[in-house]
């Protein structure tokens, strides 16, 4: 079972997720989008939105760290002091994604203008989000420190299954709370191309900062170049 | 010098009539689905009124446009370092219009007319909610919510343009022997300098290079809607139900073949006019830093003349085809903007460089002039333009609206367009005197052939001449689809392609 | 003073009230709940540790290793050679403010309980058979060397009181650091939150016209 559900599914998941993602991005890249809603209704979704991201951001950052350089996190977490900041931290902003994913789900179910762009599919959104955050939570205040563990645990098993060769044993003895927030994040990834967790794949936003503000482009052949920079 | 060529829509205020045949045309062409309902890419306004969305104009309130600061431009729509500051607010706009700015989409259920069960009262079309679907208890907002009404306390009364005026002029707003209005009408102004492209995290937003059309790429934009928020004309709309953003495409699938736009082409009034302008991208940005008063003059001077050899040999060297520099030459666009200088950028003072411009309205100045000296053309007075500041519509109005309060600028085109009513009476009726004439258009720097012309193109002019518009060289285009319209049907156009996948359209 | 100042005069002093509650109900809180983690820790374990630490801690033969220098590996202070994570992720031992990991069991009297203590050693600890621990040090083996360091720590430590878990503490600080962040929120974007909700442009009409009108 644990073989499965951690060595099996990881790949079909992100599979999933990538044969997915090029085949809505190639087919209809119109749909591509983040479906907001702030145009229908924009009182509740200041609750909502800015805690829900800015708290989600936080924590996926660290966990997207955690995988890259695990030694570098239990370094910082060798001094208590240094690891309580960083827990601290962590939860603070876990509750505050919490807070705000309550926020959405109570808009999404009361008003009646998004309740009437609500699909089913956002709905599952929803549910996998709310577990996520609830068992990630649970994790780190049930079983503390887990930024610790999660640098000695889980990342060597997220690198066994990159290096294809999962070796389930290091989250098969893990709570089942652990298991759940793992494998329900699997599912998460795998269902970013089906949802509008699509503009999670934030492919454009960062070219923002780069680019110059205007921008021309030339469908002319041999005309100049697509961007011309009028300015910064 | 960088020369390019741009599309540009001009309105004949003084001959709207306010008709919305140009709205409905647009509408039946580009906003009848889902999630589109509430759009008007083209809409006549009622002004002294509020808009739409309503107040528009208010930047206090929707901080669209760019503002100068330290030497620079910014974006109006957040405080602070620019491109971070509207990354951090990438979750929730503080400045977005909500849909109740506008107006909630409805249909009446008509079908209740014909099935309601036989009872002692009229059955009656409820109004029903095109985005929840559900009845509405009362309808508060719709399309063209103001219209007409100009001596409305709540709408024209809250007009952003009124602000400078004085009482006696505020006073007329509400009497109604004395109250005034005129129309409006809007599309994108497909600007130089446009803030919705620069605040588009997706980048998907561009000006073509080719004829400044501002576009929407349709598969790039990711709805963060950062676009409507900074328009400060509020000209792209934000779609709903596809979670995209819209906006006036200037009609670029007629432009390209030289067809004129679907809101020009409609025009009772024969009020627009379409033509090339070239203009020195070089110098965008200086323009739309330029002050205040000064906003108009400098739009005027980025304009090049097309007549001019070294312009021409620019141009060609730039790659502009021998077509459109044709067209501008005989651009509508140019003589009205430039040549004679008699239209006007519809709020220079948002820096946008507005591409389309207003020929303010004249109408209620002749009767203000006809009741106040006894007549219309007083041949023993040589000051014919003193009726202008007593005109109903105030020039301070029509400067706020029109020139950025310089109220200059308004006045040379309201005199100018006074001069050539004069000039017309005189070969009509000759009861003005040929020395008047002659030293009216003298004062107000027109000759008698610009006053014919003038005359020819607002009065007379045939759809040739109110619309050059030059075809676009499809065939060495690279970006453009190379099927045929009759192999395109079906497959284009705005909305996601039809498929059906675990009950979700894709 | 009309209808609507007094209602914003309410609503502004209900935010402040509210603020200063949860800023003054804060401090008592954390304060509380750290008290509770130190409090009932001598009243529980003092009975029976005491019965229990004395004889331990003289029958315990001296330990190679140095008690401080196992400190540091059991925080993680001082890396495992092997790069095996620190024992604080989820074992407590007595130290640090906010205590140890809870994943794994409590080790502060691990030395003095007679079935486990022999259980310290780098072979047990490497076993790839033993639940969490296993697959992460059969692949990072700590050494001999450290564990001895490590026996000296635990010899140490089960001289002390086993601590309460400060999980509750750690929440409480948590939901604080929360409600910090609404608050400073709310600082920054008061005014924008209070901008969108004086309504839309209709009711900005409406009001600058004086009626109640609208809706």
């Amino acid at each position: 079972m644990n073989q499965f559900l951690f060595g099996g599914m990881p790949y079909v998941l992100l599979m999933t997720a990538i044969i997915g993602a090029i085949w809505r991005f190639r087919s209809n890249k119109y749909t591509w989008s983040s479906q907001s809603s702030q145009f229908l209704e924009n009182k509740t979704l200041f609750f909502g939105s800015f805690p829900w991201h800015y708290g989600i951001i936080t924590i996926l950052l660290g966990h997207i760290f955690g995988i890259f350089f695990p030694s570098a996190i239990l370094a910082w977490n060798g001094v208590p002091v240094r690891l309580y900041i960083l827990e601290l931290t962590a939860l603070s902003a876990g509750f505050l994604a919490f807070f705000g994913l309550l926020a959405l789900i109570y808009r999404r179910l009361t008003n009646t203008r998004v309740k009437a762009l609500t699909t089913s599919w956002d709905v599952l959104v929803l549910i996998v989000l709310l577990i996520q955050v609830v068992t990630g939570l649970g994790n780190a205040i049930l079983y503390r420190w887990g930024s610790n563990w999660y640098a000695g645990a889980a990342v060597p098993w997220i690198w066994s299954i990159f290096k294809l060769s999962p070796n389930v044993d290091y989250v098969s003895n893990l709570p089942l709370i652990t298991k759940t927030h793992i494998f329900n994040a699997m599912i998460f990834i795998g269902l970013i191309p089906f949802s509008r967790l699509a503009h999670f794949v934030v492919i454009n936003p960062y070219k923002y900062l780069i680019r110059p503000y205007q921008v021309v482009r030339w469908y002319r052949k041999g005309g100049p170049t697509p961007n011309i920079v009028q300015y910064k | 010098m960088d020369i390019r060529a741009q599309l540009s829509m001009n309105f004949h205020m003084d001959k709207c009539i306010g008709c919305h045949l140009c709205s409905v045309a647009c509408k039946n062409i580009w906003t009848t689905r889902r999630g589109a309902e509430y759009m008007w890419w083209n809409n006549v306004e009622t002004k002294p009124g509020a808009g739409y969305p309503l107040t528009w104009e208010d930047q206090e309130r929707y901080r669209g446009g760019w503002e100068v600061s330290g030497g620079s431009l910014r974006l109006k729509l957040l405080k602070g370092p620019g491109k971070i500051r509207t990354l951090a607010n990438i979750f929730f706009q503080p400045n977005l219009p909500t849909v109740d700015d506008y107006y909630e989409p409805f249909t009446f259920d008509y079908q209740n007319l014909f099935n309601a069960p036989a009872g002692d009262d009229q059955p009656v079309a409820r109004p029903r909610s095109l985005i929840t679907g559900e009845f509405m208890e009362k309808v508060v907002l719709g399309p063209n919510w103001d219209d007409d009404m100009g001596g409305s306390p709540l709408y024209a009364m809250n007009d952003p343009n009124l602000k400078g005026l004085s009482e006696s002029q505020k006073e007329m707003l509400t009497k109604f022997h004395k109250l005034f209005f005129f129309y409006l009408p809007r599309i994108c102004n497909h600007c130089l300098n446009p803030a919705c492209v620069a605040s588009c995290p997706s980048g998907a937003i561009y000006k073509r290079g080719e004829d400044g059309i501002v576009l929407i790429d349709q598969d790039t934009c990711r709805a963060w809607r950062f676009c409507v928020s900074a328009c400060p004309y509020k000209k792209p709309y934000y779609n709903w139900a596809n979670g995209k953003s819209e906006k006036c495409i200037f009609c670029y699938p007629r432009t390209e073949t030289g067809q004129p736009n679907a809101c020009a082409h409609s025009c009772t009034g024969r009020i627009r006019f379409v033509g090339v302008l070239l203009y020195d991208a070089d110098r965008i940005e200086d323009t739309a830093k330029t002050p205040d008063e000064r906003l108009v003059e400098a739009m005027r001077d980025i304009i090049l003349d097309p007549n001019d050899p070294r312009v021409i040999a620019e141009a060609r060297k730039a790659g502009i085809d021998e077509n459109w520099l044709i067209a501008a030459q005989q651009s509508p666009a140019y003589n009205l903007f430039k040549k004679w200088r008699i239209s006007m950028p519809n709020h220079p003072e948002f820096r946008t460089v507005p591409m389309n411009f207003y020929v303010p309205p004249l109408s209620p100045i002749l009767h203000q002039a006809k009741s106040d000296s006894g007549g219309v053309f007083d041949p023993e007075s040589m000051e014919f333009f003193n009726a202008i500041d007593k005109m109903r519509v105030p020039i301070r109005f029509l400067a706020n609206l029109l020139s950025a309060g310089n109220e200059q600028v308004v006045l040379e085109s309201l005199k100018k367009q006074l001069a050539v009513r004069m000039y017309r009476r005189q070969q009509r009726f000759g009861d003005v005197g040929e020395s008047v004439v002659k030293s009216v258009l003298s004062q107000v720097g027109l000759t008698a052939q610009d006053a014919e012309d003038i005359f020819r193109l607002t009065a007379l002019s045939t759809v040739q001449e109110r619309f050059v518009i030059p075809e676009t060289h499809r065939e060495a285009m690279t970006s453009v689809d190379p099927r045929t319209m009759f192999e395109k049907r079906g497959s284009v156009g705005f909305g996601p392609k039809k498929k059906e996948f675990l009950g979700r359209t894709w | 003073m009309d209808l609507k100042s007094c209602k914003r005069f309410f609503g502004k002093g209900l935010q402040l009230g509210l603020g200063l509650l949860l800023v003054s109900g804060l401090a008592p809180a954390v304060a509380f709940a750290a008290d509770q983690a130190a409090a009932p820790a001598p009243a529980v374990q003092a009975a029976p540790a005491a019965g229990a630490a004395a004889p331990v801690a003289e029958a315990a033969p001296a330990e190679k290793g140095s008690a401080a220098v196992g400190k540091m590996y059991f925080m993680g202070a001082k890396r495992f050679s092997n790069g095996g994570p620190p024992c604080i992720s989820c074992h407590s031992a007595g130290v640090g403010e906010l205590g140890g990991g809870i994943l794994g069991p409590n080790l502060t009297k691990v030395y003095a309980d007679e079935s486990k203590n022999p259980l310290i050693n780098s072979v047990w600890i490497n076993n790839p058979s033993t639940p969490v621990m296993g697959p992460v040090f059969s692949n990072r083996n700590v050494t001999d060397e450290e564990v001895d360091n490590l026996r000296a720590f635990f010899a140490e430590q089960a001289k002390g009181e086993v601590a309460a878990s400060s999980t509750g503490t750690f929440a409480i600080i948590g939901l604080g650091g929360f409600v910090g962040i609404l608050i400073v929120f709310n600082i920054i974007w008061s005014g924008r939150y209070r901008n969108r909700n004086k309504g839309t442009a209709h009711d900005a009409l409406w009001r600058n016209y004086g009626g109640k009108g609208g809706r």
